[in-house]
C-alpha cells in the first residue's frame, strides 16, 4: 500500500469580535502549536511592524507599549517583561511565524480580551459573547431528550417551524462541540450559523417539548415519539434554594477526576468515569454561575488528560476558595455502592511538616516589581493542604450530611480522609467526591442519568451557599 | 611477684577488651545488614532462614483481604517461612501477601504482581518494589486503591513492629499514585482504619 503524499492545509481560525468575523489563516502546525503569520496579525489589529536584519529579531509598536521578538527564541519583550510562548518564533520564507498563544502577550497591551479556544479554533475578542453550546443526547422511555449545556450561561429563545427547531442565543456566535451518533430517526442534523443553533427533526419525532425554559445554562429539549409507550415520568425538581446574599466565597473549581486516556473506572455497560465527572462538574458550574454569579472554573471542560498537579495549581493559581474533585468508584464486589465524600488526611504529612500541620517555610524577602523587597510566607507544594484540613474535613462532612438528607445512598461510611494526591496541593479547603460505583449496576445507572446529576450537583449547590453565609466557627487553621 | 601481678592485669584487660568488641559488634551487625537493599537472587537472600537450605520453620504472619463487604481489609492469619533477618522475613510476608488469597477470601491486589526488591532503612522504613502489574492490573477507583495499598502497607508494619511506614515502588520508580488517588511518594504509616474486625 502506497503511503498517500496529500497534506491537509491546517485549519483557520475564526476571530469573533463584536465588529463582526474574519477568518486567521494558519500556516503551520507543529505538535499542538499553531503557527500564524505575525505580518496577518500587525494587520489585524493596525500594529506597526519593524524588523531588524542585522540582529535578526522584530519589534511590534502596540499603542505606547514595545514588543520585541527574536528568531528561534520561546521568549517575547512585551512593555518591558519577558512572556514566554508554547514554541519559539521562527521565519519561513523570509515571513515571521509566530504560535496562535502570541497573541495572549498582545491581550493587555491592546486592553481587550482575547479568549484563543483551539479545539473549535475560535478566537473570541473583546465583549463578543460567545457561549459553548454542548448537546448531548439520551434516550428515554417517551422517546429521545437532547439537553444542551451552554456556558457561559445566555439566555435564548426556541421556535419550532416544521422540521427544524431554532435555539437563538443572545450571543454574537456559538462555539458548539459536535454532537456524537444520534439515531437519524430523532436528529438528522445539529448546526450553527451565528447565534442561532438550528436542529434537523428526525421522522420519528412527533412533537417536542421544552424542560427548563427558565434555565440559561441548560435547554432540555424531549423529542417526543409518534407512538409514545409510557409517558415520560418527569424528573423531580428539586427547589432553588432561595438564597444569594453576598458571601466572601468567590471562586470554585471542579475537578472533572480523570480525562482524556485516563478513561478512570468503566461501567459494564461502557460508561465511563471521566464521562461522568465531566458532566456532573459542567452541571454545577452552569448552576452556580446562574444562581450566585460565582466564578467557576473547570481543571478540564472536555476530554483531556491534565496532570495531577496541575488540578490543583489551576485552583491555587486562581486564588480558588474551595477544590471539588469529582470521581466515580470501582469495586470487584458488585455490591459495593454509594456515595462517600473524601479529605486529606493530615496525619500522613506530620513528618514532612515537622509535626505541625499547618507549618509553612520561613518568610522570605522576594523583589518586586518598581523596586524594593516584600516579605512573603512560602507555603511548600507537598503542605498546601494542610492549614485548610481541619476546614476540608468540616467541608467534606457537611456535603456528607446533605447529601445523606437529600435521600441519596451512601457507603458504610459516608466521609473519611485518606493521603489523597490531588488534594494536596491545594491551597484552600478541598475535598474528594466518589458519586457511586460503576461497578454496582444501580449505582452506574445512576451515574449515567441525568436526574442524578442534577440531583448531585444539587445538593453540593446547597452546601455551598451556605458557605457562602460564611464558615462555621472551628478551631482549626484558616485562609 | 609485681611482674607476674602486672601480667595478669594486662591478660584480663585484653579478654574484657576483646569480649566488649564481640558484644559490640553483635549488637551493631544486624542493623548493617538491615541497610543492604535485599534483591532476589542476591547472596544477601540466600544465607535466609539461619543458613540452613531447606529449613521450613514458618511463623505466624497477619496478612490483609477483601472484606466480605467489599468496603474494608481483614486480617487473616497465615503461615509464613521465617527468616532470619528483618529484611528477609518482611519479603516474605510481602510475597505472600502478593500470592493468591486463601479460601473464602479475595485478594486486594491484582493477579500476577510479584515483588522486585525490598529493603528497609535504618530509619524504620520499608521500599517494597514490585512489578507493574499492580498498575496496569488495577481495576481502578479510590476505594481499590486503598485495600491494595494497605493491604502491602499493613502487612508489613504489623508483623515488623520496627517498620513504621512503607512506600511501595512501582517497576523500580517512585510514583505518584496507582490510579489516581492515594498519594505515593512517601511512605506511609499503618493503615488500622481500612482494617474491620472480623465477627
Amino acid at each position: 500500500m502506497l503511503a498517500s503524499a496529500t497534506t491537509q492545509a491546517p485549519l483557520p481560525y475564526r476571530v469573533i469580535g463584536s465588529d463582526g468575523t474574519r477568518t486567521l489563516p494558519v500556516v503551520r502546525t507543529s505538535g499542538t502549536t499553531d503557527f500564524v503569520a505575525l505580518d496577518t496579525l500587525a494587520r489585524f489589529f493596525n500594529i506597526a511592524m519593524r524588523e531588524d536584519a542585522r540582529t535578526g529579531s522584530v519589534a511590534l509598536a502596540v499603542g505606547s507599549q514595545r514588543v520585541a521578538l527574536t528568531e528561534g527564541q520561546a521568549t517575547v519583550s512585551a512593555g518591558g517583561r519577558l512572556v514566554s510562548l508554547s514554541a519559539p518564533v521562527t521565519k519561513d520564507a523570509g515571513a515571521w511565524l509566530v504560535p496562535i498563544d502570541f497573541l495572549r502577550v498582545l491581550d493587555p497591551l491592546l486592553d481587550r480580551r482575547i479568549d484563543i479556544r483551539r479545539g473549535s479554533r475560535l478566537i473570541v475578542m473583546g465583549t463578543a459573547v460567545v457561549p459553548k453550546v454542548a448537546p448531548q443526547f439520551e434516550r428515554t422511555a417517551a422517546g429521545g431528550r437532547l439537553v444542551i449545556t451552554v456556558d457561559p450561561a445566555t439566555t435564548s429563545r426556541t421556535t419550532r417551524e416544521g422540521n427544524i427547531v431554532t435555539v437563538r442565543f443572545q450571543a454574537d456566535a456559538l462555539d458548539l462541540t459536535p454532537l456524537a451518533s444520534v439515531p437519524a430517526e430523532w436528529l438528522s442534523g445539529i448546526r450553527a450559523d451565528g447565534p442561532a443553533l438550528y436542529l434537523d427533526l428526525g421522522a420519528g419525532v412527533s412533537n417536542v417539548r421544552q424542560a427548563d425554559a427558565q434555565d440559561a445554562t441548560r435547554i432540555t429539549l424531549d423529542l417526543l415519539g409518534a407512538t409514545p409507550t409510557t409517558p415520560a415520568r418527569p424528573e423531580p425538581v428539586a427547589p432553588i434554594p432561595a438564597i444569594d446574599r453576598p458571601g466572601t466565597l468567590r471562586t470554585v473549581v471542579i475537578d472533572p477526576g480523570h480525562g482524556g486516556a485516563d478513561i478512570g473506572r468503566r461501567s459494564a455497560s461502557g460508561l465511563e468515569e471521566k464521562q461522568v465527572t465531566l458532566a456532573v462538574a459542567q452541571r454545577l458550574k452552569g448552576m452556580l454561575e446562574s444562581r450566585f454569579g460565582l466564578r467557576v472554573i473547570l481543571t478540564r471542560d472536555g476530554d483531556t488528560d491534565v496532570a495531577i498537579d496541575r488540578r490543583a495549581a489551576l485552583a491555587n493559581n486562581n486564588k480558588a476558595d474551595v477544590f471539588i474533585s469529582l470521581h466515580a468508584n470501582g469495586s470487584p464486589m458488585p455490591t459495593m455502592r454509594g456515595w462517600q465524600v473524601q479529605s486529606l488526611d493530615p496525619a500522613e504529612y506530620a513528618s514532612s511538616a515537622g509535626g505541625q500541620p499547618g507549618s509553612t517555610d520561613p518568610d522570605q524577602s522576594v523583589p518586586v516589581v518598581g523596586g524594593g523587597m516584600r516579605v512573603i510566607g512560602t507555603v511548600p507544594w507537598r503542605l498546601a493542604q494542610m492549614p485548610h484540613a481541619e476546614r476540608s474535613s468540616q467541608f467534606g462532612e457537611m456535603l456528607a450530611a446533605r447529601l445523606g438528607d437529600a435521600g441519596l445512598p451512601s457507603q458504610t461510611a459516608p466521609f473519611h480522609r485518606a493521603p489523597l494526591r490531588v488534594l494536596v496541593g491545594a491551597n484552600m479547603p478541598a475535598i474528594l467526591v466518589e458519586m457511586g460505583f460503576l461497578t454496582n449496576v444501580a449505582d452506574a445507572e445512576r451515574l449515567g442519568s441525568s436526574a442524578f446529576h442534577g440531583a448531585v450537583a444539587e445538593v453540593m449547590v446547597g452546601v455551598i451557599s451556605e458557605l457562602r453565609a460564611g464558615w462555621p466557627t472551628f478551631g482549626g487553621g484558616d485562609r | 611477684m609485681t611482674l607476674t601481678r602486672r601480667l595478669w592485669g594486662y591478660i584480663a584487660l585484653t579478654v574484657a577488651g576483646a569480649a566488649l568488641g564481640v558484644w559490640l559488634v553483635s549488637l551493631w551487625l544486624p542493623g548493617w545488614l538491615v541497610d543492604t537493599p535485599l534483591r532476589e537472587g542476591s547472596a544477601a537472600t540466600s544465607h535466609t532462614a539461619d543458613g540452613a537450605p531447606g529449613d521450613a520453620r514458618r511463623i505466624s504472619a497477619t496478612l490483609f483481604y477483601v472484606a466480605p463487604g467489599g468496603d474494608g481489609l481483614i486480617a487473616v492469619e497465615q503461615d509464613v517461612l521465617y527468616a532470619s533477618s528483618p529484611a528477609d522475613q518482611a519479603r516474605r510476608i510481602v510475597e505472600r501477601q502478593l500470592g493468591a488469597a486463601p479460601p473464602g477470601h479475595a485478594s486486594a491486589i491484582p493477579a500476577g504482581v510479584t515483588l522486585r526488591a525490598l529493603f528497609l532503612t535504618s530509619r524504620g522504613e520499608a521500599y517494597v518494589d514490585v512489578s507493574r502489574e499492580i498498575v496496569t492490573g488495577h481495576p481502578g477507583g479510590s476505594l481499590h486503591e486503598v485495600l491494595t495499598v494497605y493491604a502491602i502497607v499493613n502487612a508489613v508494619t504489623v508483623n515488623l513492629p520496627e517498620v513504621t511506614a512503607v512506600q511501595i515502588l512501582v517497576d523500580g520508580h517512585e510514583v505518584d499514585t496507582l490510579v489516581g488517588h492515594l498519594d505515593l511518594r512517601h511512605p506511609l504509616r499503618r493503615g488500622t482504619r481500612w482494617v474491620q474486625r472480623t465477627p
